[in-house]
């Protein structure tokens, strides 16, 4: 499992490979501390090449969106594998988390303030 | 057999007495040269006495020194020096005597002579003797048999020239000549015999030197007293006709030239040998670290001042990665600072082993040259990086550098590689011992979440006039817990929970257990299955971590009105069977995980459903160990499957049914261990 985390000043790019498991949503835990201490308003997570993720990796994801939203803060995740959108769907998370279909729709969303 | 100390007491006793005896039979001599002696005491008795006297000594210094197993030859050489210096001081004093007593009548002078010469011959004996058995102990140190029974033959040799003493021979009689010359050629041989040189350090080769010349001065003082007795008249037995005598004089002699010789050519060799002793050392250390449990940072430094004392580097660091291998966890330098390190290392070409994670083993002496003394002011002309590998992987780098170019000859190199890989090895070990301990923990820990987890669901299902109840549940041994539960709220309504909880080991036994209070106590006040979920939400938002959730869905079963009503908080799909359509479908609703919105806003987003249900209709509510299991291959078991399989069962009964069930989940995973917990509860309306 990789995260890549890039910048172009705009918005914050991660970048999830592989299988998000227990031991891997540490990473992405540290990930997502570090955007908030940075101060990062617009993220996007790229996720065409995340195959499956586990429940620590929900838990990991569901325990930022309080913060995000007193922060005002924009999260949209694009690329989601079907199997995932039905995970997210049954949990409920779909109601709770942006998901693009593409990087330049989640772009477009990101641009849109937030209402 | 005697005692060791008996025996010392009786050589000595018997020393003195004998040597006494001599004396005194020797003064009655006196009178009887040019008269008839009425004692008319023969040669032989003289030589027996003497021979008492010889042997006697030998014996006593031969057991004094045996058990000594001193390796501290200073010490030896010391003791040495201190008997030749007592015994000379004797000697000195004694002809004091002599030469104040000189204005006495002859008779007098020639008395005293011979006392004189008694003690000069007990004196030269101890001091030969002495000194022959600390020889033995230096000639016989890192000894082998062949050495031990030549040394043996030797000191046979020397006893045996003893008989000698009791003919009066001159020095070149035949008997007298070829014993001499063949016991001291053997005495020759042994004194080829100086390993104990290479053990002493610089300080010591000088201190043994000095030592040994001073010994050899005493033993030339002796030398050239026994000379002069030759030709005194007065003098019955002279020494130097004592074939034993000279054998140990020349012997002692031989092995003071050979020792002083041969530590002055070790000299400028020593520091080698100490070096070679001091990576000796070195290894030790290291090894100890293998079986000590050390930490890491311990086996990092002996790493790093071992390997840079052995080449004489300059200065050296060491780098330990982290385990994603992106960044430098450990920084350990020697002489050097972190900023100079990192100049050097981007000096170094791409290829260099510390960028990259190749197998390259060794990058030997890349000569950094002017451009690195130019740009960085460092003085450094060569390089060597040794990557650490631990577990065939590369997990730290070492860097040696030396202010000369050239400066790493192929036997540092593989002293360099050796230590590197000693090191690697401690590591591994480290790793595995720390491994082993997190892992049998881990296992204790799953085990009482296992044993908490058996309690929290119920044992057996209470029968039911109008639901027919099964239910499989099993657990992992890896992941969080799965939970159902039932209550009869009256004797119509029976309220049913199934619940997957996330986590792992105790969190989720934890977990689970809060689950089950809420239950509990939500229960008994008969809420409708919203705002049971509503009210389960809000007292677990308190109570879970941060990152946990649990998805449930929870039931209420009225055999009054045929109906259930129900909500599912993000939890898999109720699976329902319609008897009278014969049709299988996933339940559709709107749901949301437990512990997700920790607000007043969670109630929004709970929907409450109703359905009616006929006799024979079936429900399944299971958890996500069901669907997710999978097989060889990595392929679902999935909810097609499951609905398939209802459909084709629905007739039977419903342990019929479950027992069915679980077979043919397992024959699709080909196993009878899942990865995940799964649960299995059938419901049929009756």
């Amino acid at each position: 499992m990789q995260i890549n985390v890039s910048n172009d000043g705009i918005y914050c790019m991660i970048k999830i490979d592989g299988d998000l498991d227990a031991s891997s949503s540490i990473i992405l835990d540290n990930v997502l501390k570090d955007t908030v201490s940075n101060n990062e308003r617009k993220i996007l997570v790229d996720c065409t090449s995340l195959h499956y993720i586990s429940s620590a990796g929900l838990g990991v994801f569901m325990s930022y969106l309080q913060e995000f939203e007193n922060n005002r803060t924009q999260l949209i995740l694009f690329g989601v594998s079907d199997k995932i959108k039905d995970v997210f769907q049954i949990l409920g998370l779909d109601q709770l988390l942006t998901l693009a279909t593409s990087k330049e729709d989640a772009k477009l969303l990101v641009n849109e303030p937030l209402l | 057999m005697l005692s060791r100390r008996n025996a010392i007491r009786i050589f000595i006793s018997v020393n003195i007495v004998s040597w006494l005896v001599l004396l005194a039979v020797n003064l009655v001599n006196l009178f009887d040269i040019g008269q008839e002696s009425y004692l008319g005491v023969p040669t032989y008795v003289k030589g027996i006495l003497f021979n008492i006297f010889l042997v006697f000594t030998f014996f006593y210094y031969r057991i004094k020194l045996e058990e000594s197993n001193d390796t501290d030859f200073i010490e030896l050489l010391s003791q040495v020096f201190v008997t030749g210096f007592f015994t000379v001081v004797i000697s000195l004093f004694v002809q004091l005597v002599v030469l104040v007593a000189a204005d006495q009548s002859a008779q007098v002078i020639e008395q005293l002579s011979v006392i004189f010469y008694h003690v000069n011959i007990g004196l030269v004996t101890v001091l030969l003797t002495k000194t022959l058995f600390v020889w033995k102990q230096m000639v016989l140190y890192k000894k082998s048999r062949k050495l031990q029974y030549a040394w043996n033959a030797f000191e046979f040799g020397l006893l045996t020239s003893l008989l000698l003493n009791f003919f009066p021979l001159q020095p070149f009689d035949p008997a007298f000549l070829v014993t001499f010359v063949l016991v001291s050629l053997g005495g020759l041989i042994l004194s080829g015999n100086l390993k104990w040189v290479a053990y002493l350090n610089f300080n010591q080769k000088w201190q043994a030197i000095l030592l040994i010349l001073l010994t050899s001065a005493f033993l030339a003082y002796f030398g050239q007293l026994l000379f002069s007795y030759s030709t005194n008249r007065v003098v019955m037995q002279s020494l130097t006709h004592s074939a034993f005598i000279l054998i140990i004089f020349s012997f002692v002699s031989i092995y003071c030239l050979f020792s002083v010789l041969v530590i002055l050519f070790n000299i400028p060799t020593s520091s080698v040998f100490e070096k070679k002793m001091k990576e000796i050392i070195n290894f030790q250390q290291l090894t100890h670290s293998l079986q000590a449990k050390r930490n890491f940072s311990q086996i990092y430094e002996v790493l790093l001042d071992s390997t840079s004392s052995a080449v004489l580097a300059n200065a050296a660091w060491l780098e330990v990665f982290n385990e994603s291998g992106q960044e430098v966890q450990t920084f350990l330098s020697k002489n050097i600072s972190k900023e100079e390190a990192d100049k050097v290392n981007e000096l170094l070409p791409e290829t260099s082993a510390i960028k990259t994670i190749l197998v390259k083993p060794l990058l030997q002496n890349l000569k950094l040259g002017s451009a690195l003394t130019d740009s960085a002011a460092l003085p450094y002309k060569s390089i060597l990086v040794v990557p650490l590998l631990a577990h065939d992987m590369q997990i730290g780098s070492l860097a040696l550098v030396r202010n000369v170019s050239n400066g790493f000859d192929k036997e540092s190199t593989e002293m360099v590689n050796t230590f590197v890989r000693l090191a690697g090895l401690a590591i591994e070990n480290l790793h595995l011992v720390a491994n082993a301990l997190e892992n049998e923990r881990y296992q204790e820990e799953l085990k009482i979440a296992r044993q908490v987890q058996d309690r929290l669901i119920p044992s057996h299902l209470p029968g039911h006039p109008h639901f027919q109840m099964c239910a499989y549940s099993q657990g992992a041994n890896t992941v969080g817990g799965d939970y159902y539960d039932v209550y009869d709220l009256d004797k119509e309504r029976r309220a049913v929970i199934i619940g997957d909880v996330s986590g792992k080991g105790t969190s989720a036994a934890f977990n689970m257990a809060q689950l089950k209070g809420v239950f509990q106590s939500l229960v008994e006040m008969d809420l409708s299955p919203d705002l049971f979920l509503t009210f389960a939400n809000s007292s677990l938002s308190r109570c879970l971590d941060k990152s946990s959730f649990i998805t449930a869905t929870y039931f209420i079963l009225n055999a009054e009105n045929q109906t259930v009503q129900y909500a599912r908080a993000g939890h898999c799909p109720t699976l329902y069977f319609c008897s009278q359509t014969k049709e299988v479908r996933f339940l559709q609703d709107q749901g949301m995980g437990l512990g997700i919105i920790r607000n007043e806003r969670y109630i929004t987003h709970v929907q409450l459903n109703q359905f009616q249900y006929k006799p024979e209709d079936i429900i399944v509510l299971y958890t996500d160990g069901i669907t997710e299991a999978r097989n060889a291959t990595g392929e679902e078991f999935g909810y097609e499957r499951l609905s398939a399989f209802l459909s084709a069962h629905s007739l039977l009964t419903v342990q019929e049914i479950v027992a069915s069930f679980i077979e043919e989940l397992y024959a699709f995973c080909g196993t009878k261990h899942l990865n995940d917990d799964y649960t299995f509860l059938l419901i049929k309306f009756i």
